[in-house]
C-alpha cells in the first residue's frame, strides 16, 4: 500500500466507531498456544481492556497463518485486520483512543525504549526457552505446537518453526548463549523494569499505558505458566513490586469484567493450563 | 589486552559500528588497550572483528561481551549512574538495536546505490588482495540474510512498504534520541557513559559517510544536538585519528597513495598469472605431442585448436 492509500485507509478507520463484534484471534488456549504467543495475546487483551474497547477472544488452530504478518495475536475490526501490539496501538489511536496522550516527549521516548527492552529481552528469552532449550522443546513445545494436526503434519510444522526460530536466534547472536546467560538477561531486564516502576502503581503517572499492558502480558504469563523448571518465574518473583503490579492489573482489568471470561479463566486456573 | 578492529575511514577511527562502540567505550574509561586496526578480518584471532584478546578469558568476539569484560576489569563508565539511569541505558540500547541498527545495516549494505557506490568500494579498496574479491560480497549476503530474518520473510511482497515503514520508525527513533538528549552534553549529565558510546557508534558512520542515497542521513543532520554530540565526542576523544590512521594498516584510507601502492602489486600478480597460464598450456601442448615443431610448412607448427584437430585426424 502506498502512503496515500494508507492515509486513506486510516481515515476510513477513524471514521468508523469501534464495533461490538471486534474479535481477537489466537491459537487454542488449552492445548496449543505457547508461552511467547500467550504473552503477546494477553498484552493486547490488557491494552484493549485499558482502553475500554470490547473484544472477543476467538481461538483458532491456524491463527498464525491467518495473521497478515504471521504473528499472533491479530484483531479483526469491521473489515480490517491488524496484527501485533505496535500496529494495533496505532490503529486504535486512529480511532481516537489513546493511553499515552498525556505523556510529554521525553516520557514517550522512555516508553518506546522500555517497550523495545521488553521485546528485545523478554520476548527473545521466551522464544529461546521454547525453541532452543532441548528439554522444553521435547516435553512442551513440540507436543503443543502441532497438537491440532494429525501425524506427520504436527512433527513437520513443529520442526519447521523450530528451524525458523533457531535461524533468527543465530542472526541476532543469541544462538551461542547458554540457558544461564539467557536467565541472567531476563534478570537484568526485570531489574531494569523494577527500578523504573519503583513504588508507583503504573509506569507513568497514575494511568496505565501500552507499556503497562505489554509488561503485564509477559510477566503474568511467565508467572502463571508451568514449564519444565521454575527458574524463569523465580527470576520474576524476586522483584516484589513487579508481582504486585501484575496482581493489581489482573484485579482491576480482568476480574472486574465478567464478560471477559476467557482471560480470567486463564488467570484463575494457571496449573491446568499446561501439561508439565 | 589487545583489540583487533576494522580500520578507520570517512573521518572516523573505525568504520564498523561494533568496533567503534568498543573503541569509544575504552576511550571513555581510559582502559589500556593495544589497538590493532586491520583491514583483513582473517588476521584477527577469532576470524571476525571486533575481537579482544585477553589473558584471562581468551578471545572475546561480540561487542557486548567485550564491554562486559572491560566492566569486570574495573573499567566501568556506568559507575556513577543511578539505578534508574542504568535501567534507562538498557532500554535505550534495546531501542537502538531494534529500530535503528537494522535500518543502518540496510542503508549501508542492502540499499543498492549505497552499497555499490560507497560501502563495497571502500571495503574492496581496503581489504588486501585476493580477499577483496569475495569478502565484501559475502558480508553483503550475511547482512541481507540477517535483515530478512529480523524483518520476517512473509513481508517480501510488500518490500517497498516495509522499507518505508522501517525508515519511518528509524527517523522516529532518531527524533526520540534527540529529545532525550536535549541540551545536555551527554545522555546522563556531564560525563560519558556506555549509552553515549552506543549512540555515538551508531550515529557517527551515518553522519560522516558520504552516502549517495542518504534520506536517513538528512534526517540525522537536521537534528542539530545529535550532530553536535557526535562532533564533540570525536574532537574530545579521537582528535588525531579523524581521517588517515598513522598505524599499522597502510591500506586504511581510500587515498590515491594507497591505490598506487596497490596497483603495481596487483598488476604484477595479474601479469604473472597470465604468463604462468600460457607457459603451462604451451608446455603441455609440446609435451603431449599435440604440437610439434617440424621443419616443414608453417601451418603444421601452429598450436591452434582447429589445426590440431586436423592434424589428429590426419594422424589417425
Amino acid at each position: 500500500m502506498s502512503l496515500v492509500a494508507e492515509a486513506f485507509v486510516t481515515q476510513i478507520a477513524a471514521a468508523e466507531p469501534w464495533p461490538e463484534n471486534a474479535a481477537l484471534y489466537q491459537q487454542l488456549k488449552e492445548e496449543q498456544i505457547l508461552l511467547s504467543d500467550n504473552a503477546s495475546s494477553l498484552a493486547v487483551q490488557a491494552f484493549l481492556q485499558m482502553c475500554n474497547l470490547p473484544v472477543q477472544v476467538v481461538c483458532r488452530a491456524n491463527a498464525e497463518y491467518m495473521s497478515p504478518s504471521g504473528k499472533v495475536p491479530f484483531i479483526r475490526v469491521g473489515n480490517q485486520v491488524v496484527s501485533e501490539l505496535g500496529p494495533i496501538v496505532q490503529f486504535v489511536k486512529a480511532k481516537g483512543h489513546s493511553l499515552s496522550d498525556g505523556l510529554d516527549e521525553v516520557q514517550k521516548a522512555e516508553m518506546k525504549a522500555y517497550m523495545e527492552l521488553v521485546n528485545n529481552m523478554l520476548l527473545t528469552a521466551e522464544l529461546y526457552l521454547q525453541w532452543c532449550d532441548d528439554t522444553t522443546v521435547e516435553e512442551i513445545t513440540h507436543p503443543r505446537y502441532g497438537s491440532p494436526y494429525p501425524w506427520p503434519l504436527n512433527r513437520i510444522l513443529a520442526y519447521q518453526k523450530q528451524w525458523e526460530v533457531r535461524r533468527k536466534m543465530k542472526a541476532i547472536g543469541w544462538a551461542g548463549k547458554s540457558l544461564e546467560q539467557v536467565l541472567e538477561d531476563v534478570d537484568q531486564c526485570c531489574q531494569a523494569l523494577s527500578q523504573r516502576l519503583g513504588t508507583q502503581s503504573y509506569f507513568f503517572n497514575k494511568q496505565p499505558t501500552e507499556l503497562d499492558a505489554l509488561v503485564f502480558g509477559h510477566l503474568f504469563t511467565i508467572l502463571t505458566t508451568q514449564l519444565t523448571s521454575d527458574e524463569l518465574s523465580e527470576k520474576v518473583k524476586n522483584y516484589s513490586n513487579l508481582v504486585a503490579f501484575c496482581r493489581r492489573i489482573e484485579q482491576h482489568y480482568f476480574e472486574d469484567h465478567d464478560k471477559d471470561s476467557s482471560a480470567s479463566a486463564a488467570s484463575r486456573s494457571p496449573k491446568s493450563y499446561l501439561p508439565s | 589486552m589487545e583489540l583487533f578492529c576494522w580500520a578507520g575511514g570517512w573521518g572516523l577511527p573505525s568504520v564498523d559500528p561494533d568496533c567503534l562502540a568498543v573503541l569509544t567505550y575504552a576511550r571513555f574509561t581510559g582502559a589500556p588497550l593495544k589497538v590493532h586496526k586491520v583491514t583483513n578480518p582473517w588476521r584477527s584471532p577469532s576470524g571476525c572483528l571486533p575481537a579482544l584478546k585477553t589473558k584471562e578469558e581468551g578471545v572475546l568476539s561480540q561487542m557486548h561481551q567485550i564491554i562486559t569484560h572491560l566492566r569486570k576489569q574495573q573499567y566501568n563508565a556506568d559507575y556513577d549512574l543511578s539505578a534508574r539511569q542504568g535501567a534507562d541505558t538498557l532500554a535505550f540500547v534495546s531501542l537502538l538495536e531494534e529500530k535503528l541498527l537494522p535500518v543502518l545495516i540496510h542503508t549501508f549494505w542492502v540499499d543498492a546505490k549505497n552499497y555499490v557506490e560507497h560501502t563495497r568500494k571502500w571495503y574492496a579498496e581496503a581489504i588486501p588482495f585476493p580477499l577483496n574479491f569475495f569478502l565484501p560480497n559475502r558480508m553483503h549476503k550475511q547482512h541481507l540474510e540477517r535483515l530478512q530474518l529480523i524483518w520476517g520473510e512473509s513481508c517480501l511482497e510488500d518490500e517497498e512498504e516495509l522499507e518505508k515503514e522501517m525508515y519511518r520508525e528509524a527517523r522516529e527513533c532518531l527524533t526520540l534520541l534527540s529529545q532525550r538528549l536535549g541540551d545536555q552534553k551527554f545522555f546522563f549529565g556531564d560525563s560519558p557513559a556506555s549509552l553515549d558510546a552506543f549512540v555515538f557508534s551508531h550515529l557517527a558512520p551515518l553522519l560522516k559517510a558520504k552516502l549517495p542515497n542518504g534520506k536517513l542521513q538528512q534526517h540525522l543532520k537536521s537534528l542539530q544536538n545529535l550532530c553536535d554530540f557526535c562532533s564533540s565526542i570525536l574532537s574530545l576523544y579521537f582528535p588525531w585519528d579523524g581521517g588517515d590512521i598513522p598505524s599499522s594498516a597502510p591500506k586504511a584510507s581510500a587515498s590515491e597513495g594507497t591505490e598506487s601502492e596497490e596497483e603495481p602489486y596487483k598488476r604484477r600478480n595479474q601479469i604473472l598469472s597470465v604468463l604462468v597460464g600460457l607457459a603451462a598450456m604451451i608446455g603441455y601442448a609440446f609435451l603431449s605431442g599435440i604440437v610439434s615443431i617440424q621443419r616443414g610448412p608453417p601451418g603444421a607448427a601452429s598450436p591452434r585448436p582447429i589445426a590440431m584437430e586436423e592434424e589428429e585426424e590426419e594422424e589417425e
